[in-house]
């Protein structure tokens, strides 16, 4: 979490709750669940919980195993390490209203919040299920899509194009200038969404975030993830006289049919068998070699990926 | 609850998204695929944000409340709550733990 707080400094609040699994008197769980508790909200009275609170989890195998009267002299040891008062820490840890604290913490978690383990997350109030990893990347995943929402369209666009007439859009990238040439008329709906998603600044600083040497270039999430939309839905618009044959085509990216968004890529290679399923919507003219001088990425790979190839910006030309 | 309904139900369509069809779906992208938490509540369809212009097109926006705090199946956060990060965050994130 401190990783997380420390990516998206002003965009992400973490609150951390106490829910020590206890336990009953006959059954207990965690034998030092309400110490530990304790520990952190006695040195939270001075000021420290966060310190203690990253001395328990980083330190954990330390503490483990100990018995309860081991870890209250190890906690009070830890206490010393800090710049509080150890004295008073050593009254709170076990005064009774930290213990009554420790024990409300557990009861109102099963009662009131009907929580059954930990550690339970809820990002921006919806729970996080047991299903997905709690790991790094599912977190960032998640609130990078949740600020996205925030610029997402709560409108379709307008149409705004006059398919009598030509367009250009020209992808001014970090590597350099790749030229569109859109097809209007075939692709109406399709390329007023782009025409208008161009216009409102959307593709400024987004990244190519998929890059496959040789195959395609996918762009146009600014959440970066893969997973991102403009808050629309748009149909897919076929051609049959239009088909990904060679490099420089471009397609919308979807997830099913009629489920276009912002997502677009550009073809380096015939890709046939996305004929029929993915919106053809233009053509480089101009810049291929920038395509395929991308920085590749694959998602699908795991490990560190290097930082994606950004659009500065996007100009559309009319004529 | 029905905000975060929605945007749960909307996230989960989301998370299906954009994978051409040469490539396997990254373990992520499995991952996320069972994440679309279904919340085991007794709320009714989410209400779409908007209205679609035409049947070509249909808004789906995620854009969260003012407040998503508001309906969210905790208390409320307060002062009294240990928290990191701007108190205006457009994200709060709020974990329940036991630290052993």
């Amino acid at each position: 979490m401190k990783q997380i707080t420390q990516e998206f400094p002003n965009d992400v609040r973490f609150v951390y709750r106490n829910f020590p699994l206890i336990g009953t008197p006959e059954s207990p769980f965690h034998d030092k669940a309400a110490l530990s508790t304790q520990a952190a909200e006695a040195a939270g009275k001075q000021g420290s919980f966060w310190q203690m609170y990253d001395i328990l989890y980083s330190r954990q195998s330390e503490w483990s195993s100990l018995s309860l009267d081991e870890f209250q002299q190890w906690l009070i040891e830890r206490a010393g390490e800090l710049n509080i008062d150890v004295k008073q820490f050593t009254a709170d840890l076990t005064s009774q209203e930290l213990v009554d604290f420790a024990q409300k913490a557990w009861d109102d978690g099963q009662a009131e919040l009907g929580l059954s383990g930990t550690p339970t997350l809820f990002v921006d109030g919806h729970p996080w299920t047991s299903s997905t990893p709690l790991d790094h990347y599912s977190i960032a995943t998640i609130i990078r899509l949740e600020l996205l929402a925030y610029d997402q369209f709560t409108e379709c666009p307008p149409i705004t194009i006059n398919t009598a007439k030509q367009y250009t859009a020209t992808l001014h990238t970090v590597k350099g200038d790749i030229v569109i040439e859109l097809y209007a008329d075939k692709a109406p709906v399709t390329v007023n969404s782009f025409v208008f998603l161009a216009q409102h600044g959307w593709f400024d600083g987004v990244t190519f975030h998929r890059v496959l040497a040789g195959k395609l270039a996918q762009t146009g999430d600014p959440s970066g993830t893969g997973y991102g939309t403009p808050g629309y839905a748009f149909i897919n618009e076929i051609s049959p006289d239009l088909q990904y044959n060679g490099a420089g085509v471009v397609g919308m990216a979807n997830s099913g049919a009629d489920s276009n968004g912002s997502q677009f890529f550009i073809t380096e290679t015939a890709l046939p068998e996305l004929n029929g399923s993915y919106t053809i919507f233009g053509h480089v003219i101009q810049g291929l070699d920038v395509v395929n001088d991308l920085t590749p990425r694959d998602p699908s790979q795991s490990g560190e990926l290097p930082p994606g190839d950004e659009i500065l910006s996007v100009t559309i030309n009319e004529k | 609850m029905r905000k975060a309904l929605l945007i749960l139900i909307l996230l989960a369509s989301v998370l299906l998204s954009s994978c051409l069809p040469e490539t396997q779906a990254s373990p992520m992208v499995t991952a996320m695929k069972t994440a679309s938490p279904v919340p085991n509540t007794d709320v009714g369809m989410p209400t779409e944000v908007g209205v679609p212009v035409t049947s070509d097109c249909t808004v789906k926006t995620l854009r969260p409340s003012a407040d998503a705090t508001v309906e969210a199946p905790y208390p409320a956060i307060t002062s009294a709550d240990w928290s990191e990060g701007p108190a205006d965050a457009r994200v709060t994130i709020v974990e329940y733990g036991d630290f052993q």
